[in-house]
Formats: structure tokens, C-alpha cells, sequence
């Protein structure tokens, strides 16, 4: 559905983007990560049509978004990194103002009424916008994003200054809204990619770094694999027990939870299974194990590994 | 176009702008049509079509002045860029509902007229007179507009956009001054005499006096709708000019 090929776009000598290439199809959410200042904000500006590329293509639905840009904008619903809303309009005056403004040909009453109860707002729509909390005002501006039923939706840092409860349900509509439709969705919060995301596009100095099903990405830059180990019992023959095994590599005391119970960081080769290794080395040391769980890099770790500069760049650390 | 022309319209009179803009223009109308037509007793509503020009001048950046800067300001032209509409519906939507308001407030001459005829029994007016003198105030007006929408495409502060607004309202006031004063800077470094020919031609109080005085030439005509043309073109590159800025 969207398709981005070469992208760059250089700001004087600055590249703020420099060669980015990815596509998102329908029933998809694509995450797009990267820390601040990555370049996010200006791909996502590029694919809306808001500014101009300096090389490089973007495709939706086969329109290109320079040469067919009515075509192409009809198609995407875009809420920007401020929300574009008018202080002055009450929310219900607003969205017909976007509706208008789109040329959408929908049943407007219903239509608009729709989208406002799915994105929770239907109970302040005679109030302006002016007077809304910054939550509230998110949400009108992923509501205007919807409006029109478009199937591509970009949604820059949607959740940024939400409350947890309103995170919780912004999360949820973006899930909802993957199923129909082609998500792009960009955010600094790695957990919160992960949990709303099926593909994660990770993004540095205007770099892809990683473009990976999120499942996998944690597994992705590591030759190690990890356990996660609680166990019962003195923290000197656990430890010893552990070693042991074949195939482990290093154990790591992580916490102690009180005198006799504690958690241990267990890695170990990619292609071993260490698991019933593990279960009867520490049953012969007499130590239960009370938790095990088989985990890759955290994915704020991979994302650090791979988002850490490499200042022989061009482009450079800005 | 629809939508912006009627969002724009009606911003103008969900704030306080539009009234204030409408009551400034009554004030000084009204103060005119009070001196020419009551105290002086001459027919005089085209006196205050043409005195009006002036305060005109002042009013007209305070119309456009928020167009496009506070779009910037907001963060709301996003919504308008990436909307399924070209420049041109963006730009021409905007100076229709500026060119509406500005004309709202020239039907006040024509009550103005009516009200002579009805308090003065026996006044007789030239209602072609009139009507032509008003057009002239339209054309210069929108003339005007189009100068000024240019100038709140060019900064995200609307006091900018005003101030140099303002700044063309005086060039235009003391544009027959600042002729001369160019011919005899002119004349006296190469020691003749010289006299503009082509920098004359741009003077809108020559064509905008034309009108008033019921002269039916064309020039004024295409003069006035060709500024406003270039005006609204050159608005819609500035705007195309951001996306590659």
C-alpha cells in the first residue's frame, strides 16, 4: 500500500534522511523507531506530501505522491507530530471543517459520529478545542486523521503526553485500526512499539538499521541467547550448578527478592537448547527453580546496540 | 476551496477580528459621510469612497495578517497540505473570504446613499457614479489583499505580516512623493532633468482617483486585477517554496 523507495532529503548540507526504503500493506502496523531526531518526523512528513523529498520515491496505492498528489493524499489520513487542529473550532465544527476540506463523500453525520465514538470523543464534541486537555486534543487529531476512512494512517508519536490509561487506549484504537488498515506509527517508546506493532522499522541518523517482524528483532543482533532464572537456594552452588552446564557461557547474579531466593541471568549459544540441562543440573544441587523463561535482548538493549552512533558517518551526530 | 472559504469566513466572526475590522470601518465612514454630507451639504458619499482610501490602507493588512502566519504558528497547514486540494483552492479560498469581508464592508456606501436620499428629501444622486467609485474601491482593495496574503505567507508571525502590510499601505499613500523624489535624486547625480516614465505607471492613487472621479477607463481595470493575479501567484509558490525549504 505504501511503498517508499530511496528516500533522502538533505537540509543544506544536514541529511536528515538519507536513502530509507520500506513498504506497509493494509491489516499491518508498522512501528517506526528511532530516538529524537532520528529523521521520523521528516520521513513522515515526506509520505504525506507535506514536504518534498530530495530523491527518492513514495508511492500509495501505486499514486506517487508528487506527480498523483490528489490521488495519493485522498488516500492517507495524517496526524503530524503537534496535532493540526483550530483552537477556536469546537470539536464537532472542526472534523466537518476536515471533512470538507478532504472532499469526502461518505454520509457525513454518521460517518463523523463513528469516528468520534471510536476515538472517545463524542462526549466533548460541542466543546472548542482550545479548552481540551492535551490528551483530548491527541485524540481529535487522530480523529481527523480517520476522517474519510482512508487506508493508509500515519500517526507521528500519537501517545506523547497522554495519561497511562488514555496510552492504554490509544494503543488499543491503533491496533484496532491495523486491522483495516495500513498503520505507520512512530514512537520513541520501545515497549510501546512492541506492544501495538507487528513489524518494527528502526531508524538512526536518518538510517534504516533494522526493518524486522517484532518477534524476531530482539533476537536479532545477538549471537547469545538468554535465560531468565529464578531459583531457591545459597547463590554460590546455584551459580556453580549453573556453570556447569554445557553450552552456558556466563551466569550473572541479577537480584536477590529475600535471603534464600534469587534471579540469575543465565546466556548461553545460540543453537543450544540448555533448558533441561539447566533443570537437572540445579535438581542435583537440590536448588528448585520456581521461574524460567527463555528470553532474547530486551529490546531496549538491541535498540541501543542498534541506534549507537557511529560518528565516521557523513551525515554525523547532530 | 469551499471549506477553507467558509472556515475562514466564519473565523472572522467567531473572533473578535472581523467585528472590529467592520466597526473601524463604519467608525471612519461614518465620520466622513458625517462631515461631507451634513456639515459641507454636498452630495458627497463619493467624497467618502475617496477619503476612505486611507484608512483602507490600514485596515486591509489587519484582514490578512493572520491567513497563513498563524497556520505556521499552529501547526495547522499540515492539515491543509496534506489534504487532497491543490495550492490554489488553499490560496484562492483564503482571499475569497478575505475579499468577502472587505466587501461587506463596502455595501456600508451604499446605505450611506440611501440614507442621504431618505433624510434629504430632493437629494439627487448619480447612482452609476456611485457604483463605479465603489468598484474602484473593491479593485484597489483586492488589489491590496492579494499584496498583503503574500506578506502572511511569508512569516509565522502575524505582526510581521501586518507591519509590512503597513508598510506598502504608506508606500502607496506617498507613492506620487517618493516619485519625485527618485526623479530629482536621479536628475541631479547625471545633471538633467528626468522624469519616471515606467515607475509612475504603478501609482494606485492615479488609477484608484480615476474611479472616484468617474472616469470609465480600462487601465485602472486591468491594472488593479493583474497585481492581484501576480500577488496570488507568487503566494502560492512561497507556499510550494516551504516544502522544499
Amino acid at each position: 500500500m505504501v511503498e517508499v523507495k530511496n528516500l533522502v532529503k538533505t537540509y543544506g548540507k544536514i541529511n536528515a534522511v538519507s536513502d530509507i526504503s520500506f513498504t506497509a500493506n493494509v491489516g499491518e502496523v508498522l512501528g517506526f523507531l528511532g530516538p529524537n531526531g532520528a529523521g521520523k518526523s521528516t520521513t513522515m512528513n515526506i509520505i504525506a506530501g507535506y514536504l518534498s523529498a530530495t530523491s527518492g520515491t513514495v508511492t500509495i496505492d501505486g499514486f506517487d505522491i508528487v506527480d498523483d498528489a490528489m490521488e495519493a493524499k485522498k488516500r492517507i489520513g495524517y496526524l503530524p507530530e503537534m496535532p493540526p487542529v483550530y483552537q477556536d473550532m469546537t470539536v464537532i465544527k472542526y472534523l466537518e471543517f476536515m471533512y470538507g476540506l478532504k472532499k469526502v463523500t461518505l454520509p457525513k453525520e454518521e460517518h463523523l459520529a463513528e469516528i468520534m465514538k471510536l476515538c472517545g470523543i463524542d462526549v466533548i464534541k460541542n466543546r472548542l478545542i482550545r479548552n481540551l486537555s492535551k490528551g483530548f486534543k491527541q485524540r481529535v487529531g487522530v480523529a481527523q486523521a480517520l476522517v474519510g476512512n482512508p487506508p493508509v494512517i500515519i500517526l507521528d508519536e500519537p501517545t506523547v503526553g497522554l495519561d497511562p490509561k488514555q496510552i492504554i487506549d490509544m494503543r488499543a484504537l491503533i491496533k484496532n485500526l491495523g486491522k483495516k488498515h495500513a498503520v505507520i506509527f512512530s514512537s520513541h517508546v520501545l515497549s510501546e512499539v512492541s506492544a501495538v506493532c507487528d513489524r518494527i522499522v528502526v531508524i538512526s541518523q536518518g538510517k534504516i538499521v533494522a526493518d524486522e517482524a517484532t518477534d524476531k528483532i530482539a533476537y536479532m543482533k545477538s549471537d547469545e541467547m538468554r535465560l531468565l532464572l529464578t531459583v531457591e537456594g545459597n547463590s554460590a552452588t546455584v551459580i556453580s550448578a549453573l556453570s556447569s552446564v554445557d553450552g552456558v557461557t556466563k551466569v550473572r547474579r541479577s537480584d536477590r527478592q529475600n535471603d534464600n531466593v534469587c534471579d540469575y541471568n543465565v546466556e548461553y549459544k545460540k543453537d543450544v537448547d540448555v533448558r533441561a540441562g539447566v533443570f537437572r543440573a540445579l535438581s542435583k544441587a537440590g536448588c528448585p527453580i520456581l521461574q524460567m523463561k527463555d528470553a532474547g535482548l530486551s529490546l531496549e538493549e538491541m535498540f541501543l546496540k542498534l541506534t549507537a552512533p557511529t560518528y565516521s558517518d557523513k551525515g554525523g551526530k547532530r | 476551496m469551499f471549506a477553507i472559504y467558509k472556515k475562514e469566513l466564519s473565523s472572522y466572526f467567531n473572533s473578535a477580528l472581523g467585528y472590529i475590522i467592520m466597526a473601524l470601518y463604519l467608525f471612519f465612514s461614518g465620520y466622513f459621510f458625517y462631515f461631507y454630507c451634513f456639515l459641507r451639504e454636498s452630495n458627497g458619499v463619493i467624497n467618502v469612497v475617496s477619503n476612505m482610501i486611507t484608512i483602507v490602507l490600514f485596515i486591509i493588512p489587519l484582514i490578512t495578517m493572520r491567513s497563513f502566519a498563524e497556520e505556521k504558528r499552529q501547526h495547522t497547514d499540515q492539515a491543509l497540505m496534506t489534504a487532497p486540494i491543490s495550492l490554489n483552492e488553499i490560496v484562492l479560498g483564503k482571499y475569497l473570504s478575505a475579499f468577502t469581508l472587505y466587501a461587506i464592508c463596502n455595501v456600508f456606501y451604499l446605505f450611506y446613499a440611501l440614507m442621504l436620499i431618505t433624510i434629504v428629501p430632493g437629494t439627487s444622486l448619480d447612482w452609476l457614479h456611485l457604483l463605479w467609485a465603489i468598484l474602484g474601491s473593491l479593485l484597489i482593495g483586492a488589489a491590496l489583499l492579494a499584496t498583503n496574503l503574500f506578506f502572511s505567507s511569508l512569516t509565522e508571525h502575524q505582526i510581521i505580516a501586518a507591519v509590512l502590510g503597513l508598510a506598502v499601505g504608506l508606500m502607496v499613500m506617498l507613492y506620487e512623493a517618493i516619485v519625485s523624489i527618485v526623479e530629482e535624486f536621479i536628475g541631479a547625480i547625471f545633471n538633467t532633468t528626468y522624469t519616471a516614465v515606467v515607475i509612475d505607471k504603478f501609482s494606485f492613487t492615479t488609477y484608484y482617483e480615476d474611479f472616484i472621479s468617474g472616469i470609465v477607463s480600462p487601465v485602472g481595470v486591468v491594472f488593479f486585477l493583474s497585481w492581484t493575479a501576480f500577488f496570488l501567484f507568487i503566494t502560492n509558490r512561497m507556499l510550494d517554496r516551504k516544502r522544499w525549504a
